[in-house]
């Protein structure tokens, strides 16, 4: 309820603003203009094709991702292997592959979502690989004793401790996903907000580009919900076993 | 007595390198456990106990020297057996619940089907009462405190049934009137189920009660010391067994062979 208030206040300011000629008239619509433009279907629309290059993405880079760090967690010799390639390619940003994605892939969902990927495979790699070899050696041989090896062990106790690692990881590549998506619209036109932004700037349909940025701020605020929401039962969790380890440390100094 | 002992370890040794030193952990070690016997291992502590729980488990290998386990070199894991860990916190699974992680050792991939997995439920189930928590069944292990814990990571170690059962300092990290509970929960649970048990630590007192035979291990590189048969009477009580001359005589006798200038 307070969240909504200080979305009102922002709101009045905006418009008061405006009025008192601080913010140009021309460039800043009045908020009940934008409001009326967000009413247009093709907006929906556009925000359709942007979440679905989004899901896409972020779905390739999970499998790529987790998978990938889940070996380089396990194996210290495909981690050494695979160090400076990853190094390399971890800084490049997704954006600056535009244009070469672009000839390479041509426009279209499928090479938004490559780059998507992009972008999301790193922050989930790194997370996967740290998670899984964070993982308590204790936990792993525990496991062992009690007749869990290979595939199985993986699944039944790696896998699950270092869930709370690999959710930190998600987190963070689905909102740099949207980012990415809505930059490859804006720079290489594929349908999306980020072209429907664009388009209407263009047009001098100044109220309808705002309203395309008031719907891309809402998607990732609802990505940030739905993704902390999930994390933020992993980290309860993680702050319990800590406090239940500082306890042993506690009572092995007696 | 002329049977195959449950698990003989001939002339043992271990060392670790680390930074280019190395570092002897066990000397010597050879013993062997008959089936059906409490065996206590006492020793100071670093003396390298853990490191001889961890071989007979299967978790390290010896440098030179054997592992029986009934009769046969150990290669890897032996299957009929299961360990306590001293750090329940550590080992128990956080994401299971407490009967989750009782059950987690008869989640073979054999008993897949439905009508086995509800049998393994049951087992759990019944682990779980042994040790006094079948109200806590869908606690989280985090939720329960360290004696529980405890309890729960022993009904895990007994619900397969192992023919041997490892104990790393079980309960040093418990205070001492849940100790006293709990070293009384696993002599009875010894009883019920005729286990056999290895029990290591460093508390001599404890040694002493719960054990048909008491092997007292130098420090480091160590050795065993003596081989010490403990003939109290079962069953034992808490207070009545502990003030019985011939405990006091055992406590001191161990307590010279592990500090041998006492009167310095």
């Amino acid at each position: 309820m307070r969240g909504l208030a200080g979305f009102a206040v922002l709101v009045g300011l905006w418009d008061l603003l405006r009025l008192a000629h601080v913010l140009p008239p021309t460039a800043a619509p009045a908020s009940w203009d934008i409001a009326r433009a967000l009413a247009d279907p093709s907006l929906a629309v556009a925000a359709g094709d942007t979440l679905l290059a989004w899901a896409g993405g972020l779905l390739l880079a999970g499998v790529l991702g987790i998978a990938a760090g889940i070996l380089l967690g396990v194996s210290r010799w495909a981690d050494a292997a695979t160090r400076v390639v990853i190094d390399f390619l971890r800084p490049i940003p997704a954006v600056a592959l535009i244009p070469v994605a672009v000839v390479v892939i041509g426009l279209g969902a499928g090479m938004q979502a490559v780059l998507v990927a992009f972008a999301c495979l790193w922050p989930l790699l790194i997370s996967t690989r740290f998670g899984v070899r964070d993982v308590d050696p204790l936990l792993v041989e525990t496991g062992r004793v009690f007749g869990a090896s290979g595939l199985r062990l993986a699944a039944t106790v790696t896998g699950p401790a270092a869930v709370p690692a690999i959710r930190t990881g998600l987190r963070t590549a689905a909102s740099l996903g949207l980012v990415v998506a809505v930059a490859t619209e804006l720079v290489a036109g594929s349908p999306g907000l980020g072209w429907y932004i664009a388009q209407q700037q263009q047009a001098g349909q100044i109220p309808a580009a705002y309203a395309g940025i008031v719907v891309a701020g809402s998607l990732g605020y609802v990505i940030h919900l739905v993704f902390d929401l999930s994390a933020g039962r992993a980290v309860s969790g993680r702050a319990v076993s800590r406090r239940s380890v500082s306890g042993r440390a506690f009572s092995g100094r007696r | 007595m002329a049977e195959i002992p449950l698990i003989r370890a001939t002339a043992l040794t271990k060392s670790f390198t680390s930074r280019g030193r190395t570092t002897r952990a066990i000397a010597d070690i050879t013993f062997a456990q008959a089936e059906g016997e409490f065996l206590g291992v006492v020793g100071p502590s670093g003396c390298g106990k853990t490191t001889l729980l961890r071989c007979l488990a299967g978790l390290d290998h010896p440098d030179t020297g054997t592992i029986e386990f009934d009769g046969h070199p150990i290669t890897g894991i032996p299957p009929a057996l299961s360990v306590v860990f001293q750090e329940y916190n550590r080992s128990l699974f956080p994401w299971l619940t407490t009967l989750e992680n009782v059950r987690f050792p008869l989640r073979r991939p054999s008993s897949l089907g439905r009508r086995a997995r509800a049998a393994t439920r049951e087992q759990a189930r019944e682990a779980l009462s042994r040790v006094g928590l079948a109200d806590f069944a869908d606690h989280h292990p985090w939720q329960l405190s360290g004696g529980m814990q405890q309890r729960v990571a022993l009904a895990r170690a007994i619900v397969s049934r192992p023919r041997l059962l490892l104990m790393d300092e079980p309960f040093a990290s418990v205070d001492a009137q849940t100790r006293a509970t709990l070293e009384q929960l696993t002599i009875t649970l010894t009883v019920e189920l005729g286990l056999t048990v290895l029990l290591i630590t460093h508390d001599i007192d404890e040694a002493i009660f719960m054990s048909d035979r008491v092997l007292v291990l130098a420090a480091r590189p160590t050795h065993i010391l003596r081989e010490l048969p403990i003939d109290l009477p079962r069953p034992r009580d808490d207070v009545e067994t502990r003030a019985l001359p011939l405990f006091q005589n055992h406590r001191r006798d161990i307590h010279h062979l592990l500090s041998p200038t006492p009167d310095s």
